[in-house]
């Protein structure tokens, strides 16, 4: 299985913060299906992205999760998509981590707020199940041919 | 004349005066309060406005993520069927009769149409939410005010509907119409709304007549839309703004929402839609929007950082 490529070949872990755990399985099944094999991690509000990143809390004392990719959604409880996206942006050890935005919206103001605050992919969860697989697929297919600077 | 009485009429008068000032001072009081009480009315719309565009933003964004979920996973439940049903005709053979029967039935009857139910109901779902999703943003959206010629916008309508018109053969009439300061996609969609719908509820087997026009007044600028068609019934006429509610004989596809857009575009503009019909003769639509100066509209920009 192709994986995310990494400059110095690391592997890529995936961190996907979504509250809705309905969502998250979709996501993860439609990447499998794109062939994405990377280690994905779940976490269901903003404060626990947030601690996985900086590795605080749960992630205090682990070995580090190594170079990462966030896939964002926006409505999340404790901490919201746009506050992680800040905080990231702000800080000079998250600020060069791709950010995928990953929501139920296509509101043009909320994109366009995304995209100022620094996210480089906005994708929006259509209804529409196929066009939904389809999206998480060809993201999935993005992924497998991006290249993720070192976040160090 | 004697002294005495002017003085008399004098007193008299200053007495009036005074009397007058007292008047006055109560009816400034009065007029004080009445503004106070107005401004604290004006002040408890804006924020229930407000608190009710949020509402339906935010009801709008919050329902489609179940929707997700149902949509989702109703489809990999079909995928997960498909994969049983490949392997039904190879467990068949092993089933007693009565247990052949059931498991056909449940996995290429029954489960087939729940699927279908839901996913329709999903659909529907994903109509509405979809319908005040974008009501909300038509009652968000910054407007740009500029001039806007009328009979160009109604010109270019007609234009968009000509194969319709032809079609049906109606006689369409344009009066006078003038310019009005507003939003020029606003007007188009207002516009195009009422047209279209005079020309979709039309009556059968008469030959229609749409006639547009229009005053400028003072204050307002009014143009209306005439049509001959089937009218409709008072006791419809509540429904003819409101979402999703659609009058008499349902022979013509939509979601009941074009008015409803209208409307919310023309309280934005400061002004309103107004519907007069008579079943079985025709329906005036009139639309009145005040006539904003283009010093007002700047105050409407949009500002460049959001």
């Amino acid at each position: 299985m192709p994986q995310l490529q990494q400059t110095d070949k690391h592997e890529v872990t995936i961190l996907l913060a979504e509250d809705d755990l309905g969502h998250a399985v979709l996501i993860e099944k439609n990447l499998r299906r794109a062939k994405i094999a990377n280690r994905i991690i779940t976490v269901g509000d903003g404060q626990a992205a947030l601690e996985c990143l900086f590795g605080e809390a749960n992630w205090a004392g682990k070995k580090p999760v190594g170079p990462m990719l966030v896939l964002l959604d926006l409505n999340m409880p404790v901490l919201d998509g746009y506050q992680v996206l800040e905080r990231m942006k702000a800080d000079e050890r998250t600020r060069r981590i791709p950010v995928i935005v990953l929501t139920t919206t296509d509101d043009p103001r909320e994109v366009d707020r995304c995209y100022g605050l620094g996210c480089n992919v906005y994708v929006s969860k259509p209804v529409d199940y196929e066009r939904f697989s389809e999206a998480v697929q060809t993201l999935g297919l993005f992924l497998s041919i991006v290249t993720i600077p070192d976040g160090e | 004349v004697a002294v005495g009485t002017v003085s008399e009429s004098v007193s008299v008068l200053e007495a009036e005066v005074a009397a007058l000032n007292e008047l006055l001072a109560v009816q400034e009081r009065v007029v004080g309060e009445q503004s106070a009480k107005l401004k604290r009315y004006a002040d408890d719309l804006e924020r229930a406005n407000e608190e009710v565009k949020q509402f339906a933003y935010i009801v709008s964004h919050d329902l489609r993520a179940p929707l997700i979920n149902l949509r989702g996973f109703a489809s990999e439940l079909r995928a997960a069927c498909a994969i049983l049903d490949s392997h039904l005709a190879l467990t068949l053979p092993h089933l007693d009769e009565e247990q052949q029967r059931e498991a056909t039935a449940a996995l290429r009857q029954d489960i087939p149409q729940a699927l279908e139910f839901l996913e329709a109901s999903v659909t529907r779902m994903d109509r509405f939410i979809n319908a005040v999703l974008k009501l909300s943003r038509l009652g968000r959206n910054d407007l740009h005010f500029e001039r806007v010629n009328l009979h160009e916008v109604v010109q270019a309508v007609l234009e968009g509907l000509a194969h319709q018109i032809e079609e049906r053969q109606v006689k369409v009439m344009i009066g006078s119409l003038s310019e009005v300061i507003g939003d020029r996609t606003a007007i188009e969609q207002i516009v195009g709304n009422i047209l279209t719908n005079a020309l979709h509820y039309l009556e059968p087997g008469r030959p229609g007549k749409i006639e547009v026009g229009g005053e400028q007044r003072n204050r307002e600028t009014t143009f209306f839309v005439r049509d001959n068609g089937r009218g409709i019934a008072e006791s419809d006429m509540p429904k003819v703004f409101a979402l999703f509610r659609r009058a008499g004989t349902q022979d013509v596809k939509g979601e009941g929402m074009g008015l409803a857009y209208a409307q919310t575009l023309a309280h934005r503009h400061g002004g309103y839609i107004r519907c007069d019909s008579e079943p079985g003769v025709g329906t005036t639509f009139t639309v009145v929007l005040s006539n904003h100066t283009e010093t007002e509209s700047a105050g409407n920009a949009p500002t460049a950082t959001d």
